[in-house]
């Protein structure tokens, strides 16, 4: 008799849809400490009215228009005033300010027009001339820009209109909003929407662990101890409506070779375990875990190598019925050694992490995935000099006197490239060796750190996932390519809201003879 | 092990996805004829990550001398939501421009604890480019500054634009520092600072 699959889920905690990004920009207010009363200093900083009555002082004998002034002042500790150097407009600041990025509706409903509301701060009243707009989703990316009237840089906030061409269907939305002075000054903001659906219920499915845009398969695992296919993927349901949804539980689950319709492989049905509600204008998230044993119809696919489209449906209390389908298929994969070189914060930790993930889906958008990840580090006292790269020579000293042994491959992650004033990243051979030892068998990276708006170092996470994903592109033989949005762009790796993380089939076939590419 | 025949193992024949209104939505560029800076501003953004990769062929990014007010803006742009690789490249491209208002923002910046020290570190390599009669005093500072990177910045910046002189400062530097990546660094700096430099040209 065949075995069977069996299924096992969960709730998973999830974000507004209208703040859904897990790496979005924080919206923020700034007090302009010029001109703000007293009481707001100490209501909006969250001063002590001594240390605020001070500041007051401070602005009549003279403008505040530098940090340090404010440093000066007593009764701010040094980390209360790193936490307010961020909230704070000086006199003459050359900047623009984006606050904040909501939708003129407060949601983003599919395939109707909508605007985006950009709110900002310009305080040197700057002539605010342009606002451009760069979305990610599942389509390929595209660019809405506008001026703005003198009306809008008065009010300090301008709507940009998506017109029903450029609605957008149900799913993540990535806006990368840029604002530009007629002097040349830029803001910047990262928002995320998830799409609702304007139907107004709908169910999508999406690779386990997604956090950025786009659409891919979902992997089949093979689980070495109890010799196992385990397949894992997210159930979005959106409800577009203004009451709260209820689901049923029961959930049925297909899989299918050769599309919803053609050979049923396997199904079944399970009882979501607890209540499944849909707020209004909201999502609500779950995980499906499929594990699949020795036998089954799910594994032999997975065993022969074929890719399979799982279907999964749901019932509303009120009788309508939503269902969602995602390709599954087995990965090769490789794994990495994530070196820390040098000393990190702890948040610069969690950031650097979250980046190799971003490189993960980023090779899963490929059917590429990890294998593993082990994370090492080189405290301060022993890595000496390559903290900082400075030259070629450097790279390969670090490479030989360094490495983990294993068949992963080793990045280091620096903490910063001074080598010829613009590199940020190497790799020691196109393809690297696929054995350790020499003086080629690694990669190194910028961690590429900033100081936040709290005065917390922190990583670009966006930057160095991308960042990671080139040289480790690099390792796997792959050259460098001139192709819009591609990962491999000698040029502008990355610009402000650009997606250059496609790989091609043509690369795929060139990294898979690689000796780490190895089949799970 | 290599397996240059996997993909042919693979069967990859499900239907792709499929998105009802399609992939592709039309771009809805601002003509940038009116508006010089944005358009220069945002080619500077492209060119700026232009060959970071240590892989490619280099390039020497040139810049044109309409371009100092646009860099010097970037360097003011401390924003957490911007790209820091722009701006850390920016501050060094303003090592190319030798005015008193680049030594101004670039010594900011230096100076500044608040910033960075990727940023720190390019700005004070910058300022020794800009300032290299006065980079010996200049750095001599930031010898004993509180972060071991920008000590060990500083140390390689010696070497750039060191003299003489410049030896003596790293050898004490020795005698006191504690740091092993600063210690590795100065005796390299020993052995390069003073070689015979390239003179300037006088055109």
């Amino acid at each position: 008799m065949a075995a069977n699959s069996s299924a096992r889920a969960k709730t998973l905690r999830t974000r507004p849809a209208n703040a859904f990004g897990l790496y979005d920009s924080v919206p923020f207010t700034l007090i302009d400490v010029n001109r703000a009363s007293k009481s707001e200093l100490v209501q909006h900083l969250r001063i002590t009215p001594e240390a605020a009555d001070r500041i007051v002082a401070l602005r009549r004998a003279q403008r505040i228009s530098d940090l340090q002034q404010l440093r000066s002042v007593a009764g701010l500790p040094s980390r209360t005033f790193n936490r307010i150097r961020g909230r704070v407009l000086l006199a003459g600041d050359p900047r623009v300010h984006i606050l904040d990025v909501t939708a003129s509706d407060d949601y983003i409903f599919s395939d109707k027009p909508f605007a985006l509301r950009v709110h900002f701060a310009n305080p040197s009243d700057l002539e605010v001339a342009i606002v451009s707009v760069a979305v990610l989703w599942a389509g390929e990316s595209f660019v809405v820009e506008q001026e703005l009237t003198s009306e809008e840089v008065q009010q300090c906030h301008v709507d940009v209109r998506f017109d029903e061409e450029r609605s957008l269907p149900v799913g993540p939305a990535e806006f990368h909003v840029a604002l530009y002075s007629a002097n040349g000054a830029q803001g910047s903001f990262q928002k995320t929407f998830c799409v609702l659906p304007s139907n107004p219920l709908s169910l999508s499915l999406s690779p386990a662990g997604a956090t950025v845009t786009g659409t891919w398969s979902a992997r089949g695992d093979y689980q070495d101890g109890s010799d196992t296919f385990l397949t894992e993927c997210e159930i979005t349901i959106g409800n577009g409506d203004t009451g709260i949804v209820s689901m049923n539980r029961r959930v049925n689950w297909k899989f299918w070779d050769g599309g919803v319709g053609g050979t049923l492989v396997e199904s079944g049905a399970f009882d979501w375990p607890g209540p499944v509600s849909v707020p209004e204008r909201d999502i609500w998230r779950g995980s499906v875990q499929v594990t699949s044993p020795r036998g089954s119809g799910i594994y032999n696919r997975y065993n022969g190598k074929e890719d399979m489209t799982i279907e999964i449906e749901m019932v509303a209390a009120d009788g309508r019925h939503v269902a969602g389908t995602i390709t599954c298929r087995v990965m090769l994969a490789y794994g990495v050694n994530i070196i820390k070189v040098g000393d990190f914060t702890a948040q610069e930790g969690v950031d650097l992490y979250s980046a190799v993930d971003i490189t993960r889906q980023i090779y899963e958008r490929r059917s590429i995935t990890f294998r593993s990840v082990l994370r090492k580090i080189i405290h301060d006292a022993d890595a000496g000099s390559y903290r900082i790269i400075n030259s070629e020579a450097e790279c390969y000293d670090l490479f030989r006197n360094w490495s983990v042994p294993n068949d992963y491959i080793d990045v280091y992650v620096c903490q910063d490239f001074l080598w010829g004033g613009t590199l940020d990243g190497f790799s020691g051979g196109i393809p690297g060796p696929a054995a350790k030892g020499g003086d080629r068998d690694g990669v190194a990276v910028d961690k590429t750190g900033f100081t936040d708006g709290s005065g917390v170092k922190r990583l670009k996470i966006s930057y160095l996932g991308m960042l990671i994903a080139h040289e480790v592109g690099h390792y796997l033989g792959l050259p460098h390519l001139q192709e819009t949005g591609n990962l491999m762009l000698a040029y502008s790796v990355y610009s402000y809201g650009a997606n250059n993380t496609n790989l091609n089939y043509d690369q795929y076939q060139l990294m898979l003879p690689h000796g780490f590419i190895v089949f799970l | 092990m290599a397996n240059p025949g996997i993909i042919d193992e693979f069967y990859n024949n499900e239907p792709p996805p499929t998105i009802p209104s399609g992939t592709q939505r039309p771009s809805k560029r601002v003509d940038l004829q009116r508006f010089d800076a944005i358009r220069r501003r945002q080619e500077l953004n492209a060119l700026l990550t232009r060959c970071t990769c240590g892989d490619s062929e280099a390039v020497v990014q040139d810049f044109e001398p309409g371009d100092l007010p646009i860099l010097l803006q970037i360097a003011h742009e401390r924003d957490p939501n911007g790209n820091p690789a722009i701006r850390k490249h920016a501050v060094r491209a303003l090592g190319q421009f030798r005015t008193l208002e680049v030594m101004e923002v670039l010594w900011r910046i230096t100076s500044d604890d608040l910033e960075s020290e990727a940023v720190r570190g390019q700005a004070l390599l910058a300022l020794a480019h800009v300032t290299p009669s006065l980079a010996p005093s200049l750095l001599k500072e930031y010898l004993d500054d509180e972060s071991a990177l920008i000590r060990q910045v500083a140390v390689s910046a010696l070497t750039e634009g060191g003299d003489q002189s410049s030896v003596k400062l790293v050898t004490e530097l020795l005698e006191r520092e504690q740091d092993i990546g600063v210690r590795q660094r100065a005796p390299m700096a020993v052995q390069s600072i003073g070689k015979p430099r390239i003179p300037e040209s006088d055109m």
